[in-house]
């Protein structure tokens, strides 16, 4: 990550530091999407954590345009209860 | 002539002869206002994400048809009508090229999707990785302390 590699209390962190940043692909584009099914509900959760949240961009490395797709199938996916609009509780 | 989906849950009570009979009601009022069907899916009983009117589960159809904007209205007023519908969403068919062949209205007949395995019921024991809106009083405080390990590797990813 970018980030500064110390912690609050000003000590290096060793593992960090060596951990080169992997540029992470649009899962979608390498598999040429073109259109993102809403009623494929195993594949839109693969895109969603377990409460029922659209993982964000920077997590999953989607780019801008599928993941436009993804939120509006996730979003017609949910009207039709193929998946949770929120999961407060876990079995 | 524009290409949509059309997306009911029926109620779970509904029989198999109710069920025939509603795809038939449906694909009706689509070819009287000389719609097109060009397919029409059902995915049988299947458990819903959420109650819907208390049931957990219910019919899926999806209706696949060609027609005007005046269907749509038509279809979506009477669903909203039918008790037997639990939910229904009609949305732009945007994978349709616009010349699929047109069922036969009267033997037009729902066919069955290939089942697949339910991946449903896989149990999680941590929250969100980036819920950071802290404890908002949900029951699950006893697993804090596995969701700080996955928070942690969330973050390297």
């Amino acid at each position: 990550m970018g980030k500064d590699p110390r912690n609050k209390k000003g000590e290096k962190r060793e593992k960090r530091e060596k951990r080169p940043i992997r540029k992470k692909k649009c899962k979608f584009c390498l598999d040429r999407v073109t259109y993102l099914d809403y009623k494929d509900d195993r594949r839109l959760r693969r895109f969603m954590t377990d409460r029922g949240k659209i993982t964000p961009r920077r997590i999953t490395g989607t780019c801008a345009r599928h993941q436009r797709m993804l939120a509006s199938a996730v979003k017609r996916a949910r009207l039709i209860a193929l998946v949770p609009y929120v999961r407060e509780y876990y079995r | 002539m524009r290409s949509y989906e059309c997306a009911v849950i029926l109620h779970p009570a509904v029989n198999e002869d109710g069920l025939k009979a509603s795809t038939a009601k449906y694909v009706e009022i689509i070819a009287a206002r000389r719609g097109e069907i060009t397919k029409v899916e059902t995915w049988g009983k299947r458990r819903l994400s959420f109650e819907i009117n208390d049931q957990p589960e219910g019919h899926y159809f999806f209706y696949r048809f060609r027609g005007d904007a005046a269907i749509v209205a038509e279809i979506g007023r009477h669903l909203r009508i039918d008790e037997q519908v639990l939910r229904h969403m009609i949305v732009r068919d945007e994978l349709a090229v616009g010349d699929e062949p047109a069922l036969e209205p009267a033997t037009v007949e729902a066919t069955m999707r290939a089942p697949q395995t339910e991946e449903e019921s896989r149990p999680s024991f941590h929250r969100d990785r980036d819920d950071d809106r802290g404890d908002r009083g949900f029951r699950d405080r006893g697993f804090r302390d596995h969701d700080r390990d996955h928070r942690e590797e969330g973050r390297r990813g």
